[in-house]
């Protein structure tokens, strides 16, 4: 058993907690553009403008965040580009 | 990233599907691929392994194994379908049409094909390709090309937004 709480959680943890999952995707020097346009335009219905930014973001910055929400969601949208063979990672 | 090549005499279009041309050497050289992912991950440190499934929470190991152990099974089977796919088009004798899924399965394959080939040959940042012998240069190339293909047929079949 343990005893009782003795404050309430702090905000901080609360927001935390609130706080949704980015999907990271990295910059890699082997999978053409066209192709990470075309797995963002399918996987998120990214317009073709949309997608073609956030790759350009990916090659020339190393990284952009291309999905956000709940954990389990932002899960399934890192499985689905791994299938794809992007490489993809979580953080808040 | 790099480009592929703009010549599209591979694959065609049809109502039902993508129809491949592939030759005999064609072939002989992509069904080879399917030793290689077979091979992805039966030595420890591989870098073919850490490249198709890389770890999605760097900073949290315990998030990282309940990651693994819920979606383990889920990327295992998504694979096994692709690569039937992809084996039962170029066991296919002569011209094929692939259906659409199949289509995308054989695209799939062929990228994961080369990040594990690229991975093993140590190409880590851009510009490492230079440095590559012709042989192993080409292999990338002509399965970028193969790519570069299919994308371009399989783009047109997404909303024009």
């Amino acid at each position: 058993m343990t005893a009782p709480a003795s404050t309430r959680p702090d905000e901080d943890l609360a927001a935390d907690v609130a706080r949704p999952w980015n999907v990271v995707l990295w910059n890699d020097p082997v999978n053409l553009t066209e192709y990470v346009v075309f797995v963002l335009r399918k996987l998120f219905g990214h317009s073709l403008e949309k997608a073609t930014k956030l790759t350009m973001q990916v090659h020339h910055g190393g990284r952009a965040v291309v999905a956000s929400g709940p954990r389990e969601k932002s899960e399934f949208d890192c499985y689905r580009l791994h299938h794809h063979g992007l490489w993809a990672t979580l953080e808040k | 990233m790099g480009d592929a090549r703009k010549v599209s005499d591979l694959f065609e279009s049809t109502p039902d599907g993508v129809l491949a041309h592939f030759s005999d050497a064609e072939r002989d050289f992509l069904i080879q691929l399917l030793e290689l992912l077979a091979d992805v991950g039966s030595a420890a440190g591989d870098p073919a392994a850490a490249r198709l499934d890389p770890v999605v929470y760097p900073d949290d190991p315990l998030a990282e194994e309940e990651y693994r152990r819920l979606m383990r099974s889920e990327i295992d089977e998504a694979r096994v379908a692709d690569r039937s796919a992809y084996q039962m088009v170029l066991e296919s004798k002569g011209d094929v049409t692939m259906s659409f899924p199949e289509a995308e399965a054989v695209m799939r394959v062929v990228g994961e094909g080369r990040l594990a080939l690229a991975a093993r040959l140590g190409i880590r940042v851009e510009g490492d390709t230079e440095t590559l012998d012709k042989d192993d240069r080409s292999a990338l190339d002509y399965l970028a090309y193969v790519q570069g293909n299919l994308i371009e047929v399989l783009s047109t079949r997404l909303p024009s937004i």
